[in-house]
Order: structure tokens, then C-alpha cells, then sequence
């Protein structure tokens, strides 16, 4: 993976590839073990890395937040096809 | 009354029980279908034969895990089923196991914030992800989306610790890349 990192960024935290995997991991890096702390510092000197993380969390919140609503009636006709629908509604159990 | 007794309940046959249980969780199975089907036809269908199964083996439930992931477990199951029906090849090409995906513009952030007006990136969300194979959809949807952790994830799919993290670091790199390619101009 080519990813955009300088030399000196590599050399003192690991390979971005490395960092790539690790992302894996956690993308929240909310541990303070030696691995996260890597991380961290890798990410706060190298863009690409730090753009990928950020492109990353975005997928996630796209995929995330596209959803979509069951109506009623949608679950009242799933109810009538299970047999569910005459006299055992939850209110009658009150 | 808690989660615990109700299921009882269900499982010695109480209809009210059942009918809560199916209310409480038809909107997660629903979504959860969705995401994993790309369609709301299929989803309904798959809402259906979930719960059918779910009334069918309740006894099989032991209460070592929780209602929602035993759900997952069978929304998957159907998904898989329908799967194997499918031409194989009209998905992205993830051979092994060992192979790694190669991200193509990795060092740059494209990918547009949240706006479900668009039409435009609803359809990019859903073509990228429809070309995902579905043991890697699911990883995907239930690890980062539902939040379920990676061996609750395992559970749920069958697969080993190992084979989650695989899937799902191919599987966002994959996605991410289809979205950044789609903006990139």
C-alpha cells in the first residue's frame, strides 16, 4: 500500500501499513497501551494515515446513519402472519 | 417485566410474550436486513422468516447470549441461504484469507458528510456495499454498524476471532475505497 507518509514519520512509529492493520484494532485508540500510543503519535505526524482513519469513520457513520423505519402496518401484517394478532396484544396482559 | 421472564414466557408458549418480544425487536431485525439486503422487500421477507424461526426453535435459546445477537445469528443464516442462490462472481474479488486488500488513494479523505437528501450517495452507499460478499456485509454491519463486539460478531456468523478481524478490515478498506473512488474527480 502506497500510502502518503514521510520517511522520518516511519522510521520513529512503525510503517503506515502497520498502522493501516492496527486501525483494525480500534479506531478510537481509547487504551493506554504501548500499541495505541504508537498509533497515536503515528497518526499525529502522518497525514495519509490520518486521513485514512478519517475516511474510515465516515463509511462507518454513512452506513450508520442510513436506516430505515418499519411502519405499523408493516408489523402489524408480520404479527398476522405469525398468528399474533387476535386478543394477545400486550395491553391485554395488564 | 424484564427481558429474562418474558422470554420464559414465550418459550412456554404465552402468545402475549411472543407478540411483545416480536414488537421490541422487528424494527432492529428490519434495519439490520436492510443494511444486509439492500432492499425493503426482501427485508420484510427476511423480518418474517426470522421470527418464524425464532417461535419455531426458541427452545434451542439458552440465554447464554443475548435475544438480539441469537437473531442476528438467524437473519444471517437466511441471508447466507440466499447467498448460495446468487452468481458468486458478482462480487469483489476477496480470494484468501491471507491476501490483503490494496487500497488505491489511501492517504486522502473524499467521502461527503451525512446528507440522506442526496439521492445521489444513497445509491453510491448501496452499490459499494452490494459488492461485498455477504460473510464480509455482515462482519461489516454487525461489528461496526449494530456495535456488537468481535466474538459476539463471531457468534453470530459462525467464524473465528480471527476470521472477524480479517473480514472486517477488508471490508471497510473496500468500502472506503469504492465511496473515495465514486468522489474522486
Amino acid at each position: 500500500m502506497s500510502l502518503n507518509h514521510n520517511q522520518e514519520t516511519t522510521e520513529r512509529h512503525g510503517s503506515c501499513n502497520e498502522v493501516v492493520k492496527q486501525l483494525c484494532e480500534s479506531l478510537s485508540f481509547n487504551t493506554d497501551s504501548p500499541e495505541c500510543n504508537a498509533i497515536r503519535r503515528h497518526l499525529e505526524d502522518c497525514e495519509g494515515c490520518s486521513n485514512y482513519r478519517t475516511s474510515i469513520l465516515k463509511t462507518i457513520h454513512l452506513y450508520k446513519n442510513y436506516s430505515v423505519e418499519l411502519d405499523e402496518n408493516t408489523i402489524d401484517r408480520l404479527l398476522q402472519n405469525l398468528n399474533l394478532d387476535e386478543g394477545c396484544t400486550p395491553s391485554t396482559s395488564q | 417485566m424484564e427481558e429474562k421472564e418474558l422470554i420464559e414466557q414465550a418459550k412456554s408458549g404465552d402468545k402475549v410474550a411472543m407478540t411483545k418480544l416480536v414488537k421490541q425487536y422487528a424494527p432492529t431485525v428490519y434495519n439490520f436486513a436492510f443494511k444486509v439486503c439492500r432492499d425493503k422487500d426482501r427485508a420484510e421477507n427476511t423480518v418474517q422468516e426470522t421470527f418464524l424461526n425464532m417461535l419455531k426453535s426458541f427452545d434451542s435459546f439458552d440465554g447464554n447470549s443475548k435475544l438480539s445477537t441469537w437473531l442476528y445469528r438467524i437473519v444471517t443464516n437466511n441471508c447466507m441461504m440466499e447467498a448460495r442462490k446468487k452468481r458468486p462472481d458478482l462480487y469483489a474479488d476477496f480470494d484468501t484469507e491471507e491476501s490483503e486488500y490494496e487500497a488505491t488513494l489511501p492517504g486522502v479523505d473524499l467521502i461527503p458528510s451525512a446528507d440522506f437528501e442526496n439521492q445521489e450517495l444513497k445509491a453510491a452507499l448501496d452499490e459499494a456495499i452490494k459488492k461485498l460478499p455477504y460473510d464480509y456485509r455482515v462482519v461489516f454491519i454487525l461489528r461496526d454498524i449494530e456495535e456488537l463486539s468481535t466474538e459476539e460478531t463471531a457468534k453470530a456468523t459462525n467464524l473465528t476471532v480471527a476470521a472477524v478481524k480479517s473480514r472486517l478490515h477488508r471490508a471497510r478498506a473496500f468500502l472506503r475505497d469504492e465511496l473515495t473512488k465514486r468522489y474522486y474527480r
